[in-house]
């Protein structure tokens, strides 16, 4: 019936209805009743504001970092895309780390997962922090046992776009049948890609588009993933020289963007971008009054050693839900990270 | 989804919605690995999930869509392939003790790597100025790769792919006699047999790259040498930047060349537990301040750009400081930023020990200047 040119429901939908008729050899009717089924089978029905209101009221994650949280409006949102992107060692992996923590030990049941493209998860490190920051002292006493929390984490170790695209399709053919499954990824709340600009940039070029295509396929899938499951998904991107400066940053002296070029400032719902807090940022705010910046700050632990931290800022670049152009300085060093609010 | 009949729709509307809402979870065709020109014919043809390809045959499919058995064959093959599994962070934990790193004979510098030196399974990238010792380093990287395991070592041998033509037998030769030498001594147990001099020499595997095709179709077919010699355990690039830092107009495309080379070689640091060493040069870049009361700068930054730095796992810079050789940990996901010092001798890479005289100023009393 369907040798030529029709083949799937959707050629019903956008061939002419005349068309269909001759070549099909269908009543106007008949053709009227197929293409009635189509539309019946796609259809989006709408939904009230105020049902979409109370979806949102699902669990916050928090980075483990007030300043932070500040700048997400309280933290991962489920559902959502969040991009870290920045300059090297600024702390994007640490800060990756530290959500990851932060998760697994606000609840029994929390699950993440980190899909690592670039080798740099540590599982020695994250046992370090668990153990030793004073960050986890709470959940430490609370009784979470180290094996517990090491068993939570998922990483699948990925280095190319298909090997990450073959991955999260596994894991959302696990998680629909749960029955089959012995439940590694039941309860996951967050996941972690680290670093999504290692896998697109070979790919990623003026000419190329398959490179970008294949950037919104994975896009896609994942905020689907994310949407159904309630999945907060994070993304660490990279960053690129940006001559003579970035333009969106608020500081004036910022001279690196975010990688991956323009389409896909599209994709992620919240972006923050992390530099390094070099002497003559710090002059330009404080003439404009800000004067609680601090060059390295030494911050002494719970077991009374003092470890030197260094500054960083992180901003806003985009924003969906929340304002941009916002900003705060966190601490980095030894097994800590903090923001000056958590410190008051 | 995909109807082979229009019949399909005279089913009633809720078993259509059930076989829609069945194929939508599936996964799209658009994820898989093919050449754009296939991915069209796929979809044209109705194929969109890869549900509606497996009830299919590689003959039926080349037929259907019009391309080659092979092409077909290699389609399905993809969508039957091993599965990635993803592992917790326990049974990492357990899989990360069990490497064993490689011991750059500089005490400090080890501690500085995370105790025991430079670590297997992750893209090590040292940065210098020329004459900081880098060629040295990995000389002396090579030779400690095959200290035996009952000394604690990895056992394993070494790829040197030589960009500079810097690779001198004899130097690294002197370095393996001193290496051994210094092993027989700190050893309670009589010298391994298995560690002499030439063994240690036959095991370093040399290859000179001339230019940067050279180096890219080496590393492509890297896979191949390292599943016929299973025990190499380390790979080192000396240097990475030489051959990208000339004849490159397109930047855009040398950064994709890069990236494209730092995925492979992070692939092959996972799947076969060796450790990739590369080294880079330095650069002088000029920080054009654009104010007043600031005034311009030019720092010495390692080579090829922003994006370079995001590919390595953990990044050393070695500078000059008082006359003293140091090395800076600036980039790392599990150590903290440090900085330590060391020294190049005849015998190799060692620990900076202060009454030591070091190159320069051994070179200045010498020749009395």
């Amino acid at each position: 019936m369907c040798q030529r040119s029709i083949k799937k429901e959707r050629d019903i939908l956008f061939t002419k209805e005349d068309d269909i008729c001759s070549e099909r050899k269908l009543t106007q009717q008949e053709v009227g009743e197929l293409r009635h089924k189509v539309i019946s089978c796609y259809k989006v029905s709408p939904k009230r504001g105020s049902d979409l209101l109370e979806m949102l009221q699902t669990d916050v994650l928090s980075t483990g970092c007030y300043g932070i949280d500040e700048l997400l409006q309280g933290g991962l949102h489920p559902g959502e895309i969040t991009e870290i992107s920045g300059e090297t060692a600024t702390g994007k992996t640490q800060l990756a780390f530290s959500v990851t923590l932060t998760t697994i030990c606000a609840n029994k049941h929390n699950k993440v997962l980190f899909i690592d493209t670039v080798s740099t998860f540590s599982a020695e490190r994250i046992r370090t922090l668990f153990l030793e920051s004073d960050r986890f002292d709470h959940s430490r006493e609370q009784g979470m046992e180290e094996d517990d929390v090491m068993n939570r984490i998922r990483i699948a170790k990925c280095f190319d776009v298909y090997a990450v695209m073959e991955f999260i399709e596994d894991m959302r053919d696990h998680l629909e049948n749960k029955e089959k499954d012995d439940n590694v990824y039941t309860n996951i709340k967050l996941i972690i890609i680290d670093s999504f600009a290692a896998i697109f940039s070979p790919l990623l070029g003026v000419t190329q588009t398959q490179g970008h295509s294949l950037m919104i396929t994975l896009t896609r899938i994942l905020r689907n993933l994310a949407k159904e499951y309630n999945i907060a998904v994070l993304m660490i991107n990279a960053a690129i020289a940006s001559k003579p400066n970035n333009p969106i940053s608020v500081f004036s002296s910022t001279k690196s963007k975010p990688s991956l070029g323009m389409s896909w400032t599209f994709m992620p719902d919240i972006q923050l971008y992390l530099t390094h807090c070099i002497e003559d940022k710090i002059v330009i705010k404080e003439n404009e009054g800000e004067n609680n910046i601090q060059q390295d700050y030494v911050y002494t632990n719970r077991k009374k050693i003092e470890v030197i931290m260094k500054p960083r800022i992180c901003e806003v670049l985009r924003s969906r839900n929340g304002q941009m152009g916002k900003w705060c300085i966190f601490y980095m060093g030894g097994n800590e990270l903090f923001t000056h609010y958590d410190i008051l | 989804m995909r109807n082979k009949n229009l019949e399909l729709l005279n089913l009633d509307n809720k078993q259509i919605v059930t076989l829609l809402s069945l194929n939508m979870s599936a996964r799209l065709v658009s994820s898989l690995n093919l050449r754009p020109s296939t991915r069209t014919k796929l979809q044209k043809a109705g194929f969109q999930t890869v549900k509606d390809l497996q009830e299919t045959t590689p003959i039926e499919l080349s037929k259907e869509i019009g391309i080659s058995n092979n092409e077909a064959l290699n389609i399905l093959q993809q969508i039957k392939k091993n599965k990635i599994r993803s592992i917790s962070a326990s049974e990492a934990l357990q899989q990360e003790r069990k490497l064993c790193p490689i011991s750059t004979s500089c005490e400090a510098m080890d501690q500085m790597l995370g105790g025991r030196g430079v670590p297997i399974g992750k893209i090590t990238e040292f940065c210098g100025a020329p004459g900081m010792g880098k060629t040295q380093l990995g000389m002396q990287l090579c030779v400690n790769v095959q200290i035996p395991q009952n000394l604690s070592g990895p056992e394993g041998e070494a790829i040197f792919i030589d960009t500079e033509g810097s690779f001198i037998a004899q130097r690294a030769a002197e370095i393996a006699r001193a290496t051994i030498t210094n092993l027989s001594e700190s050893s309670v147990t009589e010298c391994d047999p298995s560690m002499n001099f030439e063994v240690v020499m036959s095991k370093i595997y040399v290859s000179k790259v001339h230019n940067c095709d050279e180096l890219i179709a080496l590393i492509k077919v890297l896979d191949e040498f390292l599943q016929e010699h299973p025990r190499v355990k380390l790979v080192v690039i000396d240097s990475i930047a030489f051959h990208f830092r000339q004849q490159f107009d397109d930047m855009a495309l040398r950064t994709r060349l890069l990236n494209g080379l730092a995925q492979d070689l992070n692939k092959f640091a996972q799947s076969y537990e060796l450790a990739v060493v590369l080294f880079n040069q330095m650069t002088t870049k000029f920080i054009i301040s654009g104010r007043y009361n600031l005034k311009d700068q030019a720092a010495l930054v390692p080579a090829l750009g922003e994006s370079w730095g995001h590919q390595c796992t953990n990044r050393i810079v070695l500078y000059w400081r008082n006359e003293i050789r140091c090395a800076q940990l600036v980039k790392s996901p599990s150590l903290q930023e440090t900085t330590v010092h060391y020294q190049i001798n005849s015998n190799g890479v060692r620990d900076y020990q202060a009454d030591s005289l070091n190159g320069k100023r051994r070179w200045e009393e010498l020749y009395d200047i």
